[in-house]
């Protein structure tokens, strides 16, 4: 058989998944919004962009997403150089706090800036509780790690032989930050801006818990068009609203990320710190005290009851399920988060290491390179759609013959999946392109079939950044709020969907089992990946 | 040594063009059972592209190649039979050095003890019997590629395709891995094509050689058919010829060694043709004197008669000359041929 027909033929069963779980939902969405009663009219749709409020809402969410990206880099930036730059006691430690939120569930940072901007609240006589602050203020907490982890990589790996060329040339130190510094990091502050505005502007959770009714980004909109006012034309227009400005930021972002310099050879070592670095030392323990304070709230509020220390809080989520207004148990979500993350875990990583070992076979004719580049991008897709939009898709789409799968324990879990992807994909694939395609090539002429290569070539450099991708995918799964929201049944909802049960019942102590709940969660998830990337760095797992 | 029986290679019409570049150019090639063919070329020139496509690993766009006339097109790299050993040797460094020349065999499910006996067969044939339980990136340069060499044997294959396997080599290593090279490649009596751009490892390596430029050959045949009559200036020079010699002074250095060359055709000399000698027929002035090594120094000549300049060497036993002395030449018709 013909290279190209054995790729394509092991290109049937992702694209199958793709289509079954992806398209066809989205699509379905997208149908109800363009063809309601069974009419073709976009002019329902196009109607929906001469509302104030659609207006409103996509100006809300390109500012904070805007403002978000310039206070994450701002602040961000030089608590990188700073981190990963200087040599000071401790500097491990708080490297290594910096990137807590990222793996955060979005309902748990809600439920921790609301604990420390409530009324009652370490930083209550702010008044920022429900502000459009306080989302802003959530998300570069969120994001602020990507770019710490983004810039930090790129300043420790760069080359420092430029620097001291300018030096000897007879740069000052003006000169040499202006001339060869910033060129040098430009290309990772701006792929970290993309990355962040982009995650800004899908935003969901946090926008959900923090924004209320007041403030709507595209996302929570469409979530709220969707499930309370049953609007599905005003949710398909901003889904393609929402469609294309992540197609428009991927696409810069990969064209930014391209042009990274590669990596130096030579090892920068650290330097003491200067007083030169006040004003970076300033940025970065703004920072921390950002990151800090919300988990230290968070914490606090979930172990104090009536001026002790007590575990009340948590007696009373294990007790939960009596009352009938939550109807759940904490070991009872935690469970079905724990059962579902893990399904929704191995479905990603098993389709995910499908994908990168697909797409990173190396095209050798044009009608090769096009089919394999046409799945490549096809499975960045999932990053595009709003979670939400996912989520809705899957309830009207998949509830009837010959995708009928309301019943199904599968639902959660595949929809957790196609979220958690395009993060394993974008984990393996850069693994697999950096091996020397010579090495395959060597192997291939030694006798080896396509799949002897994969085993012997492939599969024993990908161990290692598999189980830091599950970890990862295991994390996202156990967070995931968006689609899980509309699919889960409200008998058996996950740990995420307990804790928004719970915030949204009046009254503190309900707030601080919220609190408690999302201890517990946030607890679990680093947990995981603290193992999984230890097993990825020391090489516990070995193949 | 059990050996299959060694290939007949036939390239026919070959061409490879990628997008507009046209990086082989209808080739026609071929190499006989148990040969070793040198095709040599400067960078560029699409012989390593050649290699490649003789392994499988890079599709023609028109023509083919043969193995003992069977066509090849449509079988893949991993069923042809002929192994190519890349310039770096590409060892897996996640596997030591007894896995990597195993690998082959462990591929086809060779028993244990059988491959094991024939990794140390070959680790012994390379000179490397006590190196097994390393890590090959432990191990040094030369070593590497005699580890890829045994990698390459292990396979058992029809033909040996060898990539620059010398280039990435120090030069005193390079000779002396070239001499190992070319007695355990002919042992084996495999069909064997190396790719070079070093005309001395062309040399050492190989009996029949093809030159190649601009994706076309240009010149093929036995080594020394092709080293005594290159085709045209561009082959002579890429042979390792110094200068070429025409009209007058072509006619001079024929009259000179009293051996009749083509009337009329031009001449490649290297720079050993011009030796100084104080009982030398010819008297020259040196111009430029020439360090070329510790050992070697090459003299710019300006010739009496229709000799005019040439480039030559201190003969044995003589004085090295300093520029502007008058010295006496003589021509040693050894290291001249005929163009064409």
């Amino acid at each position: 058989m013909k290279r190209i027909a054995v790729l394509a033929a092991w290109s049937i069963a992702p694209v199958v998944v793709l289509i079954a779980f992806f398209i066809v939902p989205v699509g379905a969405m997208l149908v109800q919004g363009f063809w309601p009663a069974g009419r073709f009219d976009p002019a329902g749709v196009a109607e929906v962009f001469t509302r104030p409020r659609t207006l409103r809402v996509i100006g809300f969410t390109v500012w904070s997403a805007g403002l978000t990206t310039v206070i994450t880099v701002a602040l961000g930036v030089p608590s990188a150089r700073l981190l990963y730059g200087t040599l000071w006691p401790g500097r491990r430690t708080v490297a290594a706090l910096f990137l807590v939120p990222f793996v955060l569930p979005t309902v748990v940072v809600g439920v921790a800036f609301r604990l420390l901007l409530s009324e009652s609240g370490l930083f209550g006589f702010l008044g920022l509780d429900g502000s459009a602050t306080a989302i802003v203020l959530a998300m570069v907490f969120f994001n602020i790690s990507v770019v710490v982890r983004i810039v930090g990589i790129a300043w420790e790996n760069r080359d420092p032989r430029l620097a001291e060329a300018a030096a000897t040339l007879g740069a000052n130190r003006l000169q040499v930050f202006r001339t060869v510094t910033v060129p040098t990091l430009a290309p990772a502050v701006a792929a970290a801006a993309s990355v962040v505005f982009l995650f800004a502007a899908t935003a969901f959770g946090v926008v959900l818990t923090l924004g209320g009714l007041r403030y709507s980004t595209v996302e929570t909109e469409i979530y709220l068009l969707t499930v309370t006012h049953l609007d599905l034309q005003g949710a398909a227009a901003l889904s393609i609203v929402q469609l294309l400005i992540v197609v428009i930021l991927m696409v810069a972002s990969a064209r930014v990320g391209r042009s990274r310099a590669p990596k130096s050879r030579v090892r920068v070592s650290p330097r003491p710190v200067h007083w030169r670095d006040a004003p970076a030392a300033a940025c970065l323990v703004a920072a921390f005290a950002l990151i800090a304070a919300p988990l230290l709230a968070l914490t606090t509020r979930a172990v104090r009851f009536e001026g002790t220390w007590s575990l009340e809080y948590f007696r009373r989520l294990a007790a939960a399920d009596e009352d009938p207004s939550i109807g759940v148990s904490l070991g009872e979500a935690l469970s079905t988060s724990v059962r579902v993350a893990i399904d929704a875990t191995l479905l990603a990583v098993v389709l995910g290491l499908w994908i990168a070992l697909l797409v990173t076979r190396r095209p050798r004719t044009s009608g090769e390179r096009r089919l394999l580049g046409g799945i490549d991008a096809m499975f960045i897709l999932p990053l595009g759609v709003s979670a939400v939009t996912l989520g809705f898709g899957f309830l009207i789409a998949l509830n009837r013959p010959p995708l009928d799968f309301r019943d199904s324990g599968l639902l959660v879990p595949i929809a957790q999946a196609l979220v958690a992807l395009p993060l394993v994909v974008r984990t393996l694939t850069p693994v697999l392109r950096g091996i020397d395609e010579r090495l395959r090539e060597a192997a291939t002429s030694l006798g080896a079939s396509p799949r002897q290569v994969i085993a012997t070539i492939d599969l024993p450099r990908v161990g290692r950044p598999l189980v830091a991708a599950a970890g990862f995918a295991f994390a996202v799964s156990m967070g995931e709020f968006g689609a899980t929201s509309f699919i889960a049944r409200a008998d058996s909802p996950t740990l995420p969907l307990l804790i928004y049960r719970l915030i949204g019942r009046p009254g503190e102590g309900h707030l601080a089992m919220a609190a408690a709940a999302a201890l517990v969660l946030a607890l679990v998830i680093m947990v995981v990946v603290v193992v999984t990337d230890r097993a990825h760095e020391r090489g516990v797992v070995q193949w | 040594m059990v050996n299959r029986v060694s290939a007949e290679v036939e390239v026919a019409n070959l061409s490879v063009n990628f997008g507009t570049k046209r990086a082989v150019r209808d080739v026609n090639l071929t190499v006989e059972p148990g040969q070793v063919t040198a095709v040599l070329g400067p960078s560029g020139c699409g012989k390593s592209t050649l290699l490649r496509t003789i392994a499988g690993l890079t599709e023609p766009s028109e023509g083919m190649v043969l193995v003992n006339g069977a066509d090849q097109r449509g079988v893949p790299a991993h069923r042809r039979g002929s192994v190519l050993l890349f310039q770096d040797g590409q060892l897996f460094d996640h596997r030591s050095v007894a896995e990597n020349v195993g690998y082959a065999l462990k591929i086809r499910r060779v028993p244990r003890e059988q491959a094991g006996q024939r990794v140390a067969e070959l680790l012994e044939l390379v000179g490397l019997g006590e190196m097994a339980d390393r890590s090959p990136a432990t191990l040094s340069g030369g070593e590497r590629q005699r580890i890829a060499l045994a990698r390459a044997l292990a396979a058992d294959p029809q033909v040996l395709l060898l990539d620059e396997p010398l280039s990435a080599l120090d030069r005193e290593l390079r000779s002396r891995l070239a001499d190992d090279l070319a007695r355990i490649v002919r042992d084996a009596g495999v069909t064997t094509i190396v790719v070079t751009h070093d005309h001395d490892e062309a040399f050492v390596l190989a009996d029949h050689v093809a030159l190649m430029r601009e994706g076309q050959i240009v010149q093929a045949g036995p080594l020394a058919e092709v080293w005594g009559s290159p085709k045209d200036e561009w082959a002579a020079g890429f042979l390792g010829y110094d200068q070429v010699l025409d009209g007058a002074a072509a006619q001079a250095v024929t009259d000179g060694v009293g051996r009749s060359f083509t009337a009329g055709g031009r001449l490649a000399a290297r720079a050993s043709a011009f030796v100084t000698d104080s009982q030398g027929d010819y008297s020259a002035t040196v111009t430029l004197v020439r360090r070329v090594s510790a050992t070697h120094v090459t003299l710019d000549l300006d010739c009496e008669a229709s000799l005019g300049h040439v480039v030559g060497v201190v003969g044995r036993g003589e004085q090295v000359p300093h520029a502007g002395d008058r010295v006496q030449v003589s021509i040693d018709q050894a290291h001249i041929a005929p163009i064409g």
